[in-house]
């Protein structure tokens, strides 16, 4: 081989070091560092309301499974899940002692409007994150398990069913929306209740597709029954 | 196979710049180590043309140029943590003495008009407007001015002497400049500084080939295109850098959600912080940690009801031990961070006592980090003097003058703080105060 060839030689094999160091090093890295944050922000969130923990790991779960059935691409699906595990940060600017030993029956309409308020402010939050600033519309826009959910329908605290009318345009918000308001209901009236509850605030059949995906997913084996709520810390 | 002496120069040429892509030496341009590297090689390989000792030295100078004006815009985004190493200082040397002082002066005072002034005076949002309605503009000519002053400047070198070291000069000027707007001005444009970098070194090798020899083509070939994509992967480093400090922000917006006052704080403990630990002898890189940890030394108060931190009286002992659980909710939180994993334990022993009466773990003094120990002392003379400069004071307690405070850590000096830290805050407080 002459010099030149083996100089060759030896270029092909530093850019094919490069080149797996680009294409899949740093990227597996990346994702790594990103899930660790997330996780970080979700712990935040939860050892500030402990009534709150497993919510998000139940939400993002459900939203994956769901929206691969639903045939959502995966880089969406990925975006969803990051989303699901982001909409709790701006629970942190709720006063610590309304969500913690008080019911959500009892609370003031003043309080219902500052509960009402976090998704908002965790959409404030990401814009204010470069790296998560393409997730703070989805957020903003997608509501939260919501406390004073009841058995007559979704949302009715919130003004009849303006949540899923919104969400029932994007395929994405509306798995998003589904799910979270599924885990919310199961873990506070039990999943038969909850059901029935989903099925009557469902009339577009948007919202009735991903219904039925999230139906398929909670009777296959992987599906887990929602986490029963903790207690909540007297403080 | 290539003679012992050119597998030497390769790996100095691949490996050096290589180890300089690693984070402890955050203010050296990679490229500078490039030009080191060759000049080495250079003489290695009996390569003695002064004109490509001249290339190399523009090349250098041009590259550190473009590292300037990114760092400087990460300064201005990220506090001053990260300072450029001025190690073009010998590159422009060099050239003055090949070139001549009178034009490399010029240049350097066109250069530092033109790009570092600018960047350190403006805010960077509206640098990068500047820089994304001037890129359209004039990136082609830059771009061809570049391109033509680096094949002349081979061309000098390979004895062409009609082209000589004028378009060298403008090559120099108009590399650092485009380089600049181009690589200094976000994720899409950074793609094209790549492409321009790619361009150039095109250039470059084509003109080696042409009027040199084929043997330093290869040569060119082997070491500037690798470390080229090493450059390429300068734009995951930004994205490393968005990512970690996209998780600090976030989990100090969440701490500033739950309790807004804590915000300035903060502030001013991280700034002291780092302060005494580099006057600890502590090397920037781990300063800049312990910056990291004092901004997050309180995010375990997410978790702790805002109305008993805030709570005017003296508290209940269910009330205190209630509060004293943020030192291991903020580690808790920190802990799924592999990055962070080192300083979750900083922030757990945070408020650890040398004389073994702290909590959470009443460690004894030999196994509290010096970390710990610095947020420490700093924590408590901020909690001592909010209120001073006519901030919010804390509720429970009035605001105590500078010297009384310093005092009160004096006294308190090795019992519940490590005395060569109080030594070492109190230096950095008078010279903040003087």
């Amino acid at each position: 081989m002459t010099e030149v060839g083996a100089a060759l030689v030896a270029l092909a094999g530093v850019w094919a070091v490069i080149a797996t160091t680009a294409r899949v090093v740093v990227p597996w890295q990346l994702n790594r560092r990103v899930r660790e944050s997330l996780r970080a922000f979700s712990v935040a969130s939860e050892l500030r309301f402990p009534a709150q923990r497993g919510v998000s790991d139940q939400v993002v779960f459900l939203v994956g499974e769901v929206g691969r059935r639903l045939r959502l691409s995966p880089r969406e699906v990925a975006r969803l899940q990051m989303a699901a595990r982001l909409r709790g940060i701006g629970l942190c600017a709720v006063p610590y002692r309304l969500l913690n030993g008080r019911e959500p029956d009892s609370w003031s309409p003043a309080e219902q409007a500052v509960f009402r308020r976090h998704t908002e402010v965790s959409g404030a939050m990401l814009e204010l994150l470069p790296p998560l600033r393409h997730l703070a519309e989805t957020v903003r826009e997608s509501p939260w398990p919501n406390p004073w959910c009841t058995k007559e329908g979704v949302g009715d605290a919130l003004g009849g069913h303006a949540v899923f009318r919104a969400s029932g345009d994007e395929l994405g918000r509306c798995v998003l929306a589904v799910c979270s308001e599924w885990v919310a209901l199961a873990g506070r009236h039990g999943r038969d209740e909850a059901w029935e509850a989903l099925r009557r605030a469902t009339a577009e059949p948007t919202t009735r597709a991903v219904l039925e995906a999230l139906e398929a997913v909670l009777r296959s084996s992987r599906a887990q029954e929602p986490q029963a709520r903790r207690p909540a810390r007297t403080f | 196979m290539p003679k012992r002496k050119d597998r030497g120069a390769f790996v100095g040429f691949v490996g050096v710049p290589a180890i300089s892509r690693s984070h402890r030496f955050p203010g050296v341009s990679g490229w500078v180590v490039v030009a080191a590297a060759a000049l080495a090689a250079s003489w290695l390989l009996g390569i003695e043309r002064p004109a490509v000792w001249f290339g190399l030295a523009v090349l250098a100078i041009a590259s550190d140029a473009v590292a300037h004006f990114r760092l400087a815009g990460e300064r201005l985004a990220a506090g001053p943590t990260s300072r450029p190493i001025p190690l073009r200082a010998p590159f422009v040397v060099l050239a003055a003495l090949l070139g001549g002082w009178v034009p490399v002066l010029i240049l350097e005072a066109a250069l530092a008009a033109l790009t570092v002034l600018p960047m350190r005076a403006a805010p960077k949002e509206r640098m990068k407007a500047l820089v994304l309605e001037l890129m359209p503009r004039w990136a082609g000519l830059f771009l061809a001015v570049a391109v033509a002053g680096w094949v002349s400047g081979l061309a000098w070198a390979a004895g062409r002497e009609w082209l000589g070291p004028a378009a060298a000069s403008a090559a120099y000027v108009s590399a650092a400049i485009g380089g600049c707007f181009l690589q200094g001005a976000g994720s899409w444009w950074g793609v094209r500084g790549v492409v321009f970098d790619v361009v150039v070194l095109i250039g470059v090798s084509w003109a080696a080939w042409a009027f040199v020899s084929a043997g330093s083509a290869v040569l060119l070939g082997l070491c500037l295109f690798p470390i080229l994509a090493l450059e390429a992967l300068r734009e995951t480093d930004r994205l490393f850098a968005d990512q970690h400090f996209g998780t600090i922000t976030g989990l100090s917006l969440m701490l500033q959600g739950a309790h807004p006052h804590t915000h300035r704080h903060l502030a001013r403990v991280a700034d002291m912080a780092e302060s005494v630990a580099q006057r600890l002898g502590m090397s920037p890189e781990h300063a800049r940690r312990v910056r990291e940890a004092s901004i997050l030394h309180d995010i375990g108060k997410i978790a702790v009801d805002e109305a008993i931190l805030d709570k005017p009286g003296p508290l209940t002992d269910e009330e205190y031990e209630h509060v004293k659980t943020h030192a291991v909710y903020g580690a808790q939180i920190l802990e799924p961070v592999a990055e962070f994993r080192e300083l979750s334990r900083w922030i757990r022993w945070h408020h650890e006592r040398l004389d073994g009466k702290g909590y959470p773990d009443g460690l004894p003094a030999d196994q509290i980090p010096i970390e710990s120990r610095i947020i420490a002392v700093v924590d408590a003379f901020d909690a001592m003097t909010s209120g001073l400069d006519g901030g919010e004071a804390r509720p429970y307690r009035k605001p105590v003058p500078v010297r009384e405070a310093l005092a009160e850590l004096r006294r308190c000096a090795g019992t519940q703080f490590d005395p060569r830290v109080v030594e070492a805050f109190e230096a950095a407080i008078q010279e903040t105060l003087s």
